[in-house]
C-alpha cells in the first residue's frame, strides 16, 4: 500500500508540473473561449489523468499522454457546449470586422488567425501541434489517437485552406478550390490519364 | 530516408509526385522533418518547381504567421506565475482506496444479503443501523470537499520555477493532505469528528475482496480504448 502511495504522490507531482503546458494547450483547444472555460478543461484533464493514472505507461513523456488525455477531454466534454457558446455569440463580437485596417501584414495575421480559430478542431489541432508547439507527425499522431497519415492529410488540408485566406488577401487572384491546379498540371494530369 | 504515405495522396491537388517527391515531403520540409539527405532532394526539385516553391513559401509565412497569432497569448498563459488554486485543489483530492461507485454497490450488496439471510426480524435490526450508516457516510462525503480543501491549500507549492532543486520543498506538502493532516481537521461539526474514522472503515471493508476483480469499473469502457493505445 505505501508503494502506491509513494507512486501516487510522484505522478501527482509530475503532472502538476505539467499545468503550464496543459493550459497552453487548453488555449490551443478554445482559442475563443475565456479563461474559466480553459481553466474548466484543464481542471477535468487533472482529474482524469489522475483517475487514469495507471494507462500512462512510464514509457515517454508524460507530457504527451496529458496532452492526449486533455484532447479525449475537450473532444469528449467541451467542445459541443463550446461550440453552442459560439454560435450563439454575436457575430458582430467576433473580432474580425472590427480589427483596425493596419498594415498589410498584420491584416493578413489576422485573417489567418480568424480562420484558423474558425477551423474544424480535428483539422485545427493538427496544425496547431505542429507548427505552433513544434510537435513531429508521430507525436500529433500519437497526441489525437490517429494514424500519421491521417495526420498529413489534415495537415495538408488546413494549409490549402489557410493558404487560399492569405491570397485572397494579398489580391492574388486563385480560385480556392482551384489552387494548386494550374492549366499546366491539368494538361499532365490529362497526359497521364490518357496513358 | 522518409517513407511517403500514399494512401494520403490521392487528390488531383498532388501533382508533385515526380521525382518520388509528393505532398507529404513538401510539408516535412516546411516544419524540419526530413533528414539531410531527403532535404537536398527536396531542394534541387524546389528548384525547377516553381510552383512547389511558392506552395513552401506560403507554408512557412503561414507558421510564421501562426507562431507570431499565437505568440501573445501563449507568453501571457507562460508568465502566469500562479496556479489557480482549483488545481492544486483537483490534484490533492485525496486519493480514493477504490472508488466510490465500488464501495457504494459494495455496501448495497452487503445490505441485501443480511436482509435476504437474516429474516424479517434480523433485516429490520441489521437495516436500521446500515441505513444510519449511510446517512452519516452521505453526511461525510458532503462535507469531505471542505474540510479537504480548507486543509489543502499550498501557498508554496509552485510549479512554475523551474530549477529542480525546489522539488525537494513541495514534496512533503504534497504528501501532507492526503496523510497527516487528519488530526487537525477544522470539523464543522462534532458529530462526524468521532464518527468519521468510524464510519469510512466500514464501506471498504465488506468489498475488499472485491477490489481485485474489478478495479475501475465506472469508466472500465472508456479505459480499455486508452489502454489499447496508450503506448508512447
Amino acid at each position: 500500500m505505501r508503494n502506491t502511495d509513494d507512486e501516487y504522490t510522484e505522478v501527482r507531482q509530475m503532472i502538476a508540473r505539467e499545468i503550464p503546458a496543459l493550459r497552453r494547450y487548453a488555449h490551443l483547444l478554445l482559442p475563443r473561449a475565456g479563461q474559466d472555460r480553459k481553466d474548466d478543461l484543464v481542471q477535468d484533464t487533472l482529474e482524469r489523468a489522475l483517475k487514469k493514472r495507471h494507462l500512462w505507461r512510464r514509457e515517454g513523456a508524460i507530457r504527451s499522454w496529458l496532452y492526449r488525455v486533455q484532447y479525449s477531454v475537450f473532444l469528449n466534454k467541451h467542445y459541443k457546449t463550446h461550440l453552442r457558446e459560439v454560435s450563439s455569440e454575436n457575430p458582430a463580437d467576433i473580432p474580425s470586422a472590427a480589427m483596425p485596417p493596419g498594415q498589410e501584414k498584420n491584416m493578413e495575421l489576422q485573417r489567418v488567425m480568424e480562420a484558423v480559430k474558425n477551423m474544424p478542431p480535428r483539422r485545427r489541432e493538427v496544425l496547431l501541434l505542429i507548427a505552433v508547439e513544434g510537435l513531429s507527425y508521430d507525436q500529433a499522431a500519437a497526441v489525437m489517437d490517429i494514424p500519421v497519415g491521417t495526420v498529413r492529410s489534415r495537415l495538408s488540408r488546413a494549409r490549402e485552406e489557410l493558404r487560399a485566406e492569405m491570397q485572397k488577401n494579398t489580391g492574388v487572384t486563385v480560385d480556392p478550390g482551384d489552387l494548386t491546379e494550374t492549366p499546366e498540371s491539368y494538361k499532365r494530369h490529362k497526359d497521364i490519364d490518357n496513358v | 530516408m522518409y517513407k511517403k504515405d500514399s494512401d494520403t495522396d490521392k487528390s488531383p491537388s498532388n501533382i508533385h509526385i515526380f521525382d518520388g517527391i509528393g505532398e507529404a515531403d513538401l510539408h516535412a520540409y516546411v516544419d524540419g522533418h526530413l533528414d539531410t539527405a531527403r532535404r537536398k532532394e527536396v531542394e534541387y526539385y524546389l528548384r525547377r518547381n516553381p510552383d512547389a516553391a511558392a506552395q513552401i513559401r506560403d507554408y512557412a509565412t503561414l507558421n510564421t504567421l501562426l507562431r507570431e497569432g499565437f505568440a501573445e497569448e501563449l507568453a501571457a498563459i507562460d508568465a502566469q506565475e500562479t496556479v489557480p488554486p482549483r488545481f492544486l485543489a483537483a490534484l490533492n483530492r485525496p486519493q480514493p482506496r477504490f472508488p466510490v461507485f465500488a464501495a457504494r454497490a459494495a455496501a448495497f450488496a452487503f445490505l441485501c444479503l443480511a436482509a435476504a439471510g437474516g429474516g424479517w426480524m434480523a433485516a429490520k435490526h441489521g437495516a436500521a443501523p446500515s441505513e444510519n450508516q449511510l446517512q452519516e457516510a452521505a453526511l461525510h462525503s458532503v462535507s469531505a470537499p471542505e474540510t479537504e480543501t480548507a486543509v489543502a491549500p499550498l501557498p508554496d507549492f509552485n510549479p512554475y520555477p523551474v530549477p529542480v532543486p525546489v522539488v525537494p520543498d513541495y514534496v512533503p506538502a504534497i504528501q501532507q493532505p492526503a496523510v497527516q493532516t487528519a488530526p487537525s481537521l477544522p470539523v464543522p461539526s462534532t458529530e462526524y469528528q468521532g464518527g468519521e474514522a468510524d464510519i469510512i472503515r466500514p464501506l471498504p471493508d465488506p468489498a475488499g475482496t472485491a477490489h481485485d476483480a474489478d478495479a475501475m469499473p465506472p469508466a472500465s469502457q472508456s479505459g480499455q480504448t486508452e489502454t489499447e493505445t496508450l503506448s508512447f
